[in-house]
C-alpha cells in the first residue's frame, strides 16, 4: 500500500495524550498532513475509544475498532503508565523533541500526575501546549464534569435544537446522535495550535492553548447570541425559522426528506416555474418574501402534494437544475452511494490486520497530494521499540523491565 | 511595491503569531470570514476585498444594535471580520479585477468562497493568480467542492446540514428527522480551513511552495459525523433516530425542571457518577440494585432510569440541582439559553465573552476565540467598508495620486 504523503507538516511532531474524540481527532489533521504523531496510550488498555463500536468484521477487540482507525490513521502508539514515576520521566523526555503535544485528559489527572505546561515548558520552551476540555482548564466552571450531551446542552445549542418545535414542554432539547462537539473542538484547537507552532519554530517561544468545548459550540449558536447581546431577544426552539422573510423547513416527499432554504424571490420563481406554475402559487399569501415566511405551514401543504410524487433525489436534482437550493436529508446509505462524493474519493480503502475496510478520508484535497489509500491505525504499543529504544536509546533489557513493572 | 513574505524570511521578534502573512480575501457571508478571522486575530494582515455595489450579504442581515443601521452596524458582520481591513473594489469592472490582481501579487495567502466559477470568470482563477505569484495559497471553500458532477449546486448551511447526514440524525425515537439549530457546517469548515491556510503558510517558509485546497463543506460536515457511516459500512446498518440516548449510557437525556421550558442534562458513563446520582437523589438502595449494577445493566434499564430521574427531577430548579449535581461529581449542566449563557462570568473572565469599541457603534459584545492562549492576539474592530482602501492602494501598491483619483472618480473603489 504506496501513497504518496502530504509533506506540508512533515518537519513536525507531535505528541498525543489524549483518548476518544477531540484530542485524537486534531492531532489525525497534523498527521495526515505530514506530521509524525506519537500517541500515549494507557498500558492493556489503551484509548478507551479501541472499545468503541462498529468493529471489523463484527468482532469486538482491541484492534477492531472502526472509530478509533478513523481517528487514529496513520499515527504511531507507544505504551506508558504516567501515573508512575518512571512514566512522568519517560514522558518528560517524549516532550523534550514535540513540536507540540495535545491533551484531552482530565485536569485533576494531569495534575496530579505533575504534567502542566509550567513544567513542561522548563523542558522544552518552544512546545506549544494544547488543552481540550469541556469548560477550558481556567475559570469557574473548569471544574465541573461533562459529556458531550452535557456540554452541547449548556452552549446554547441544545437550548435551540431541533428547530421550529411545536410543543417545547413535550419536545425535549437534542443533540444529534455521535460527537459532534467533540469533533468541532478538535478542528478549533488545530486551527489554533498552528499559528503558534509557526511562531515558535522561528521564535523558540512555545504557547499553551486551553480550549474550551462549550465556547467551540457556542460559537455555531453567534447570531442567536448576538440576537440577545443587541436586540435582548432570546431565541426559543419554538421559533418559525421562515418568519426571518424566507422559505426555510423540511419537506416530505416519496422516499424521505428534503430541505429548502430559498432566500431571494429568483429563487422562489424557479420553485414555482418547476413546479408547473401551480394555481395556488399565484396567491396573494406568496407575493413577498415576509408573506411567504409568514404562510410557511400552507406553502409546505402544497409542496408535500407535489413532492410526494417524486423522490427526494429528483426533486433535489430538478430543483439544483434550476437552481433552487433544495437537498436530500442523507443517511449514511445515501453517502456511500453518492456520486458527487464518490468522484471526490471521499471514500477510501485501508488494509488492517484482516480486512480492507471503506473510511472516510480527512476533508479535504490539497493540490500538493493525491488523496489515495490512508494509512492504518497503530496497534497498541506498537512502536514501542522504535521511540523507546531508537530513539530514547533505552536497552532491551530495560524495555522488557519497564514492561514487567507495567510502565509501558 | 511591498514585497510579501518570502522563503526563508524570517520575521524578527514577532509578537503576533502570523505577523507578516498577508490574506487577499475575496470570502463573504460565513465560512470564509470566519476561517480567516482566525488568521486575523493571530495577526496575519487580513485584506477584505468587498463592494458597495455587490456587498457582503451580512453587512445588512443584523442583528443591528438599537438605533443603528447602515452597512458599517450589523453585529453580525463585525464579530465575523473583528482585526481585518477593508479595501473596497468593484470587481465588476476590469480596472477593479486589475488591483485585486496587484493585491494578490503581494499577498501570501487567498481566500474565497463565491460560488462554483466566479473566481473564473473574474480572471482570478487559481490558474491566473499562480502566474502571478506561483508560490500562492489559495483556498476555496463551497458546498460540494470544485470537482465533481454536483460542483455547481447551490447550498446554503441548512441545506448541507440535511444533505451530510445531520438532519437524519437528529430526532425523537421513531420520528422524522429534524433540524439541528443555526450555523454548523460554515464554522466547521472555516475553522479547518484556517487550520489549512497556516499549515500551508508554514510549509512555504520551509520550501517555497504554494498550493491550491479545495475543500468542501459537505464533506467537512460528514467527516465529524463518522459514526453513522461507519455503521453502514461495517454492519449494513443505517442508525435509526433514539433522541439522546447514545447506545451506552443512563441516565442520558435532558428532563423538565420548574418553570416553563427549563431543562436539566445528565449523562452517566460509569459507576462513579453513578454512586453520586444515587448519593444525590438519596437512593442508597440502588447501590446493590442489580438492575442498575453496571453501565450495561443500566443501559439495558435506561427506561426505567429515565422515568425515575425524571419525577425526581420535576419540579426542581435546574441551578441547584447543576450544583447538587456536580457536587457529587456527576456530570449535569444546566440547559441554557441566550440570556443565561450572557450571565455566565466564567465566559466572561476567559475572554471568550468581551467588548470590543467599535467607531461607528460604539463598545459592545462579541465573541473571541473559543480557547485562553498565552501568545499575543489581537481584537481591533471591524472594518468599516472601504476604511483601508486609500491606505493599501497608497502604501502597499504604491498606487500614484493620479491613479487613486481617476480609480476613485471611475467608481472603482467603491
Amino acid at each position: 500500500m504506496v501513497s504518496e504523503q502530504n509533506s506540508t507538516l512533515d518537519d513536525l511532531r507531535v505528541l498525543e495524550i489524549a483518548e476518544g474524540i477531540s484530542g485524537p481527532f486534531c492531532a489525525r489533521l497534523f498527521s495526515d498532513l505530514g506530521a509524525r504523531v506519537i500517541k500515549v496510550e494507557r498500558p492493556a488498555t489503551g484509548d478507551a475509544l479501541r472499545r468503541s463500536g462498529p468493529f471489523l468484521g463484527g468482532l469486538p477487540g482491541v484492534e477492531r475498532s472502526a472509530l478509533f482507525m478513523y481517528l487514529n490513521a496513520g499515527k504511531e502508539s507507544v505504551t506508558l503508565d504516567i501515573s508512575q514515576a518512571t512514566g512522568k520521566e519517560i514522558l518528560r523526555r517524549l516532550c523534550k523533541t514535540a513540536d507540540l503535544v495535545v491533551d484531552n485528559m482530565p485536569h485533576e489527572y494531569l495534575r496530579s500526575v505533575g504534567f502542566d505546561y509550567e513544567a513542561i515548558r522548563e523542558e522544552n520552551a518552544a512546545l506549544v501546549m494544547l488543552s481540550i476540555a469541556p469548560f477550558g482548564r481556567r475559570g469557574s466552571r473548569a471544574s465541573w464534569k461533562s459529556h458531550e450531551l452535557t456540554t452541547f446542552q449548556m452552549s446554547l445549542k441544545g437550548y435551540l435544537t431541533p428547530e421550529a418545535v411545536e410543543d417545547p414542554e413535550r419536545e425535549r432539547p437534542l443533540k444529534p446522535a455521535g460527537h459532534m462537539g467533540a469533533f468541532l473542538a478538535g478542528i478549533t484547537a488545530a486551527a489554533m495550535a498552528m499559528p503558534l507552532i509557526y511562531q515558535a519554530k522561528v521564535s523558540g517561544v512555545g504557547a499553551c492553548i486551553d480550549v474550551s468545548e462549550q465556547e467551540c459550540v457556542l460559537s455555531t449558536a453567534l447570531v442567536q447570541m448576538l440576537k440577545w447581546f443587541y436586540s435582548k431577544k432570546v431565541v426559543k426552539r419554538s421559533e418559525n425559522l421562515s418568519a426571518i422573510g424566507a422559505v426555510i423547513g423540511l419537506v416530505a416527499c416519496a422516499d424521505g426528506y428534503l430541505q429548502l432554504t430559498i432566500m431571494e424571490d429568483h429563487q422562489w420563481e424557479s420553485l414555482v416555474k418547476l413546479m408547473g406554475n401551480p394555481e395556488w402559487a399565484e396567491g396573494d399569501s406568496f407575493k413577498t418574501s415576509t408573506l411567504r415566511g409568514i404562510n410557511w405551514p400552507i406553502i409546505r401543504g402544497h409542496l408535500e402534494d407535489w413532492a410526494r410524487h417524486y423522490t427526494k433525489e429528483e426533486v433535489a436534482s430538478r430543483a439544483q437544475q434550476h437552481r433552487v437550493p433544495c437537498l436530500p436529508v442523507n443517511n449514511a446509505r445515501d453517502a456511500l452511494r453518492s456520486e458527487q462524493l464518490a468522484a471526490r474519493g471521499f471514500f477510501t480503502k485501508v488494509s488492517h490486520l484482516d480486512a480492507d475496510v471503506t473510511l472516510p478520508r480527512m476533508p479535504f484535497v490539497m493540490s500538493e497530494i493525491n488523496s489515495g489509500s490512508l494509512r492504518r491505525p497503530p496497534l497498541l504499543g506498537e512502536h514501542n521499540n522504535d521511540v523507546y529504544c531508537g530513539e530514547l536509546g533505552f536497552s532491551r533489557r530495560k524495555l522488557v523491565k519497564l514492561y514487567e513493572a507495567g510502565i509501558i | 511595491m511591498k514585497p510579501a513574505l518570502s522563503k526563508g524570511q524570517r520575521v524578527a521578534k514577532s509578537t503576533l503569531p502570523l505577523e507578516g502573512v498577508r490574506v487577499a480575501d475575496f470570502s463573504w457571508q460565513l465560512a470564509g470570514p470566519i476561517a480567516t478571522r482566525y488568521l486575523a486575530t493571530f495577526g496575519a494582515e487580513v485584506i477584505k476585498i468587498e463592494s458597495a455595489v455587490r456587498v457582503d450579504t451580512l453587512r445588512k442581515f443584523g442583528p443591528f444594535p438599537p438605533s443603528k443601521k447602515g452597512l458599517n452596524a450589523s453585529s453580525l458582520f463585525n464579530t465575523l471580520n473583528y482585526s481585518k481591513k477593508s479595501c473596497a473594489i468593484n470587481l465588476s469592472t476590469r480596472e477593479g479585477r486589475d488591483l485585486a490582481m496587484e493585491i494578490v501579487r503581494v499577498s501570501d495567502v487567498v481566500v474565497e468562497n463565491f460560488a462554483y466559477g466566479v473566481m473564473e470568470r473574474l480572471g482570478l482563477g487559481y490558474a491566473e493568480m499562480a502566474r502571478g505569484r506561483p508560490d500562492i495559497i489559495m483556498l476555496s471553500l463551497s458546498g460540494m467542492g470544485r470537482t465533481g458532477p454536483h460542483k455547481a449546486y447551490v447550498a446554503y448551511g441548512t441545506t448541507l446540514h440535511a444533505y451530510s447526514g445531520i438532519f437524519s440524525n437528529t430526532g425523537y425515537a421513531g420520528g422524522p428527522p429534524r433540524a439541528l439549530s443555526g450555523t454548523w457546517s460554515d464554522p466547521v469548515t472555516g475553522s479547518l480551513a484556517a487550520f489549512l491556510v497556516a499549515a500551508a503558510v508554514h510549509k512555504r517558509r520551509k520550501t517555497g511552495q504554494g498550493q491550491y485546497i479545495d475543500l468542501a463543506m459537505s464533506e467537512v460536515t460528514w467527516s465529524i459525523m463518522p459514526e453513522p457511516l461507519l455503521e453502514y459500512i461495517l454492519n449494513g446498518e443505517v442508525i435509526e433516530r433514539t433522541g439522546n440516548d447514545n447506545g451506552l449510557m443512563a441516565p442520558c437525556n435532558t428532563y423538565a425542571c420548574r418553570g416553563d421550558d427549563q431543562w436539566l442534562a445528565i449523562a452517566v458513563g460509569n459507576d462513579d457518577e453513578w454512586a453520586g446520582l444515587c448519593r444525590a437523589m438519596d437512593k442508597p438502595d440502588w447501590a446493590g440494585d442489580g438492575r442498575f449494577a453496571d453501565i450495561f445493566q443500566r443501559w439495558k434499564h435506561r427506561d426505567l432510569i429515565d422515568n425515575y430521574v425524571a419525577n425526581w427531577v420535576r419540579g426542581q430548579d435546574k441551578w441547584q440541582l447543576a450544583s447538587l449535581l456536580q457536587e457529587a461529581g456527576v456530570p449535569a449542566t444546566p440547559c441554557l439559553n441566550a440570556d443565561e449563557l450572557a450571565q455566565e462570568q466564567h465566559l466572561w473572565q476567559r475572554g471568550f465573552f468581551r467588548d470590543i469599541d467599535h467607531p461607528e457603534v460604539g463598545k459592545g459584545p462579541t465573541l473571541g476565540l473559543p480557547a485562553q492562549i498565552t501568545a499575543t492576539t489581537r481584537y481591533d474592530p471591524a472594518p468599516l467598508l472601504g476604511q483601508h482602501t486609500d491606505e493599501i492602494l497608497r502604501d502597499l501598491l504604491g498606487v500614484s495620486e493620479e491613479r487613486l483619483k481617476a480609480l476613485s472618480d471611475g467608481g472603482i473603489l467603491s
